[in-house]
């Protein structure tokens, strides 16, 4: 067989998707690749289709027409075991974490690994536990036991990521990770992503529209609007990219750093 | 002619919701016989389900009870049969009220619950969480809830038929100055072990209604933290009216199954 080398982790070929019986189309003949071993952020406005972009990725929606190959593999919609093994080359962070609110820190990172690791002992899904949260930042000693009610946004970020990456995934997606941050708590996940991607050598897609976090730790850009990709390349080639609505997007950034530099 | 269309629109919605509703439930049934069984979320349901309904079942079942027996005696006192209070009391409790009365009390605790925290849970992302950690949220979620609904009904509902018995017993005897041998007297002729089988097969169905619209209306919540809200609300009003409706029609079922004989 003439089975080259994957080099897209994630194709999407001719992605079409509405809501409403029809009546409102999200994409209208979307491709996208996404190259393995990179940082690639989707950008476009609120409302665009990004978040629902990384549902179809993950098989949680399925196209109205189109295919979306996970490795160079048709994701296996109706076959729902299977389907679950396509998910575990993944670890998603949400944009509000979405810890399970009446599980501890620790039982939330251990969550996957109790329910797919049933070959490990409770010392060494604790080790894990411990290794993974001291990988995003946090010390498990003062976090071990809390409840994510009694964390702050970041911390709440940190520890969703250490679930998301707690079973090993080749793939991590983050939906938008900077929006409603404080600038402090911003700058710390920008570094977390390029930091993530490199020590776990991973491909990682982040869904956003803060452009500043996309030059600040992209490889690869890409823009969505109307239901299409209508940019695509890296983070210099996007600053000057000249199609309307990118450039409307860039100059609204802009006039901010201006004000801010005068 | 504008509301011809809106009753045939409500019409079309009723069948595609009824037929969610069925597919969700077919995929809870698929999900429940398959590994891992999680033994101790059933556990935790049933607690749930079950234990917390105890004082409230104990409190509406005896009055329920009490007022049943008032109201019959001055009515069969008429015809001088004040001894069928106690009978009488017994069937409807074991064949009707014990089944309904238990489901709509824990309907609108564990019911509402139930759409509260799956919708929660759906609204904040943690249900697409799960799915995406390769944990099936159906097969985690719903499938505990099912079944410990099935399991605990039957049980509050057998307390709720002897806890209104009590009641009634105790209104009959110590207010309406029954003669407490002509109140037991004719209870072993009139209620039958099929009836009590009636009873609890009743409660287990109800338990299976309630889980079921419970868990659907919090599985699929769309929108924010008020959308919550309008789901445990529409939960609790889909489920009363699914548990009065097809208590008639379950009526006619155990009747053909146990009740060969008697018309
Ligand atoms: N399950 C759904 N049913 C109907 N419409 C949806 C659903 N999910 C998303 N949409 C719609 O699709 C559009 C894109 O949503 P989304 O991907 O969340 O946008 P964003 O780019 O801000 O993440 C929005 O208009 C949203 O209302
Ligand atoms: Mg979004």
């Amino acid at each position: 067989m003439a089975q080259t080398q994957q080099e897209f982790a994630i194709e999407i070929r001719d992605l079409h998707k509405s809501f409403g019986e029809g009546r409102y189309h999200v994409y209208s003949g979307l491709d996208v690749k996404i190259p393995k071993g990179l940082i690639t952020f989707i950008l476009g406005p609120s409302g665009v289709g990004k978040s629902v972009l990384l549902k179809h990725t993950l098989g949680l929606l399925k196209p109205d027409r189109g295919d979306i190959l996970i490795f160079g593999r048709a994701i296996p919609y109706d076959k729902p075991r299977e389907l679950n093994e396509m998910r575990k080359h993944f670890g998603m962070l949400f944009q509000y974490a979405a810890l399970f609110d009446d599980f501890t820190v620790f039982q939330n990172v251990a969550f996957p690994l109790v329910e797919h690791r049933k070959d490990i002992t409770l010392d060494e899904i604790k080790k894990k536990v411990v290794d993974k949260l001291r990988a995003v930042g946090l010390d498990p000693e003062n976090t071990l036991d809390k409840y994510p009610s009694e964390l702050s946004g970041g911390m709440k970020k940190r520890v969703g990521l250490a679930r998301a990456i707690v079973l090993e995934p080749q793939i991590l997606l983050y939906d938008e990770p900077t929006t409603g941050l404080d600038p402090v708590t911003r700058a710390m996940v920008d570094d977390l992503i390029l930091e993530t991607n490199a020590k776990f050598g991973l491909t990682s897609v982040v869904i956003s529209h803060d452009i500043l976090s996309a030059l600040y730790s992209a490889d690869q850009i890409g823009f969505l609007h109307g239901g299409k990709i209508v940019f695509w390349g890296t983070p210099k080639e996007f600053t000057q990219c000249n199609h309307e609505v990118v450039r409307n997007f860039l100059d609204a950034e802009m006039k901010h750093r201006k004000e801010l530099e005068q | 002619m504008s509301w011809v269309a809106s009753i045939g629109d409500a019409f079309m919605e009723f069948i595609a919701e009824t037929g969610r509703i069925s597919k969700f439930f077919q995929s809870a049934m698929y999900w429940m016989f398959r590994p891992p069984f999680r033994y101790k979320l059933v556990l935790e349901q049933f607690l749930f389900v079950a234990n917390k309904s105890l004082f409230i079942i104990c409190v509406t079942s005896i009055f329920t009870g009490m007022v049943f027996a008032v109201q019959v005696y001055f009515g069969f006192r008429i015809i001088n049969a004040d001894g069928l209070v106690g009978p009488t009391t017994a069937i409807a409790f074991v064949r009707e009220l014990g089944p309904v009365f238990t489901a709509i009390v824990v309907t609108g605790r564990c019911g509402a619950a139930m759409a509260a925290q799956l919708g929660t849970m759906r609204v904040t992302e943690q249900i697409d969480a799960m799915d995406v950690m390769a944990v099936n949220s159906i097969h985690y979620l719903v499938v505990p809830r099912l079944l410990a609904s099935f399991i605990a009904m039957p049980l509050l509902t057998a307390l709720f038929i002897f806890v209104g018995n009590v009641g009634s017993n105790l209104t009959g005897i110590l207010q309406l100055k029954i003669d407490p041998v002509i109140y037991m007297s004719h209870l072993q002729e009139f209620v039958l072990v099929r009836d009590l089988a009636q009873g609890l097969i009743k409660g287990a169905a109800f338990g299976i209604i309630f889980a079921t619209i419970g868990t659907y209306k919090g599985y699929y919540t769309q929108g924010g933290a008020e959308a919550v809200g309008r789901s445990t609300n529409q939960a609790v009003v889909v489920t009363l009216v699914l548990i009065l409706v097809s208590d008639y029609f379950l009526t006619l079922m155990i009747r053909a199954l146990l009740y060969p004989t008697q018309i």
